[in-house]
């Protein structure tokens, strides 16, 4: 866990943008989807992911708004906008790039 | 369950207490402990007590630093900055410092009119400091935080070493603004001829100050540790220490990968200023420490302290206890789910928590205690000059010698009234004003929502 942490933290606007891919969503729901795709591995603190909702927001990559939520309740829904989208693809993309290029890196099986 | 979810509002205002009152971060308030209270209820279902699920969730708050810098870069409508040029925008200092003294502003000395003439004063001589250091504009990262009655202003940017401090002191004749330069000493054994202030901050670690009898005896400093910064002012009178004295030893520091405790042994004698931090540690003194102003805050770690006499305890903590036995002065105390417990003989006594208890017993002049739900006691051998007590769902109860009169100010909401004294006035209502005795030109005002309030004679 402590290796991957660090690599991840790097990621953390592209998994939460990828969360947003599949439909708004709030800041609860989208951690704990985080946590059960990891089997409960990885999940953010947070102060974290707010952070990064503030940076994606200010960036136009996503946007927010409060949501009924049963009586007398409110909640702050995220939703990507299409700049976020964009910069997701191009995230993935990116990753895909820097993955193969670690996987020639670091494997040595082939020598 | 209502009680939990407004223990992580508490929570959460308190770690966000740095930033202005601005509606983001009243809304960021309202996101986070909502979060917290289902990541409570989560871990409730999966059998854990309250108290574990309540500190497991809370824990999972993380580090807050990055939202309060994002709260402090909003605009004063609370509007997003237009970041993303990659490049950071060349922001004013002095508009961070002026919103940052202003929340302090409200939440300390909202009486004094004239003081706020002063704060203006400030914020200029601020203002011209600034545009002496950085003449061609500020580039850099700026925080605010309020310690009681002080506000730094911490400037990433700058070369280390180079601070100002502002703030509302009586002792310093109101208002201030000053900057000190210091420089960085080696060894563990330092002369205090010239010392009047300590300054301790830690991450991660417990701090003990132990007392020299010999008023003249050097300051030693006793740690496992080598990654301690310790820096002397130039004028020599205060004496700094911190914990991480490189970028990565920070680093660790911070992400509490490492930890080291601090034993420091200073001489017993008159101190201007003792102030102790300390995120995750506790902070212990030997007994009879004087100082004007003793400074401790922390977030989980508690406070014992016995026999001391300060001119002023300030104690800061979100979970932390403040225990005093044998205290002579002014008592200052802030905790979220802490209890305070002070003995001893006090001029001036503030307490608030959220959901711990109060407790005062010794002799009292004039207090001011409030709790969410804890209860609050105070015992005291004189008869106060002034009291002011309120807690929503805890018990207040005042034990006093009953030789001379005051007057009650109580309110509740389904509570109840039980007094020893024979008061004169309406007692049975939810609210009213009953005099003892002459009543005295003292004044109690007592108020809760369903706890009890009653009167006792000691």
């Amino acid at each position: 866990m402590s290796i991957s942490a660090d690599t991840l933290r790097g990621h953390t606007d592209t998994i939460i943008l990828t969360q947003l891919m599949r439909g708004d969503n709030y800041g609860y729901e989208i951690n704990k989807t985080i946590q059960q795709r990891t089997g409960g591995q990885y999940g953010f603190k947070e102060a974290t992911l707010y952070t990064a909702f503030k940076r994606l927001e200010a960036a136009g990559l996503i946007t927010a708004y409060w949501g009924e939520d049963g009586p007398g309740a409110r909640r702050r829904y995220y939703s990507i906008t299409d700049a976020g989208r964009e910069t997701w693809r191009k995230n993935c993309q990116d990753w895909q790039n820097t993955r193969a290029l670690l996987d020639a890196l670091i494997n040595i099986e082939e020598e | 369950m209502e009680r939990i979810r407004t223990k992580f509002i508490v929570a959460v205002t308190n770690r966000l207490s740095a930033a202005a009152d601005t509606n983001a971060k009243l809304e960021l308030i309202e996101e986070l402990s909502d979060n917290l209270y289902q990541r409570y209820l989560d871990f409730s279902a999966q059998g854990m007590d309250e108290e574990t699920a309540y500190q497991k969730a809370l824990d999972d708050l993380g580090d807050v630093d990055e939202l309060l810098a994002y709260l402090a870069s909003l605009g004063p409508d609370g509007e997003i900055p237009p970041s993303q040029s990659q490049e950071q925008p060349s922001r004013s200092l002095g508009d961070d410092f002026m919103r940052g003294l202003e929340s302090f502003l409200r939440e300390t000395i909202s009486q004094a009119e004239d003081a706020v003439h002063q704060a203006k004063g400030i914020v200029k001589d601020v203002n011209d400091k600034i545009k002496e250091k950085y003449p061609n504009g500020f580039k850099g990262k700026v925080s605010i935080h309020v310690d009681g009655d002080e506000v730094h202003v911490n400037d990433e940017a700058a070369e280390k070493g180079w601070t100002f401090t502002a703030g509302y002191n009586k002792d310093r004749g109101g208002f201030f603004c000053g900057d000190r330069q210091s420089r960085r000493v080696e060894g563990t054994r330092f002369p205090s001829e010239a010392l009047k202030a300590v300054d301790v901050g830690m991450v991660n670690g417990d701090v003990t100050i132990h007392l020299d009898d010999d008023p003249a005896a050097d300051v030693v400093l006793e740690t496992e540790s080598e990654n301690l910064e310790v820096r002397l002012s130039d004028d020599g009178e205060v004496l700094t220490v911190r914990q991480g004295n490189t970028a990565s030893s920070s680093f660790f520091f911070g992400r509490g990968l490492a930890a080291a405790d601090v034993e420091l042994t200073i001489p017993r004698r008159a101190w201007e200023s003792i102030k102790v931090e300390s995120t995750n540690g506790d902070v212990e003194i030997d007994r009879g420490l004087a100082a004007n102003v003793l400074r401790v805050k922390t977030a989980n770690g508690d406070l014992s302290l016995d026999g001391a006499n300060c001119g002023l305890l300030h104690f800061g903590s979100a979970s932390g206890d403040l225990s005093c036995g044998d205290f002579t002065g002014d008592v200052e105390a802030e905790t979220a789910s802490g209890d305070v417990e002070l003995a001893g003989s006090f001029g001036k006594v503030s307490a608030s928590t959220a959901s711990g208890d109060v407790r005062v017993e010794g002799s009292v002049r004039e207090a001011s205690c409030a709790s969410m739900s804890g209860d609050i006691e105070l015992d005291s051998s004189a008869t106060p000059e002034k009291l002011s007590l309120s807690s929503k769902s805890g018990d207040c109860q005042i034990t006093i010698p009953g030789d001379v009169g005051f007057t009650l100010q109580y309110s509740t909401v389904s509570g109840e009234l039980d007094s020893r004294f024979q008061l004169v006035g309406p007692i049975g209502s939810r609210s009213g004003e009953a005099i003892y005795l002459d009543g005295g030109g003292r004044t109690f005002s007592v108020s809760t929502v369903s706890g009890d309030i009653t009167l006792r004679q000691n």
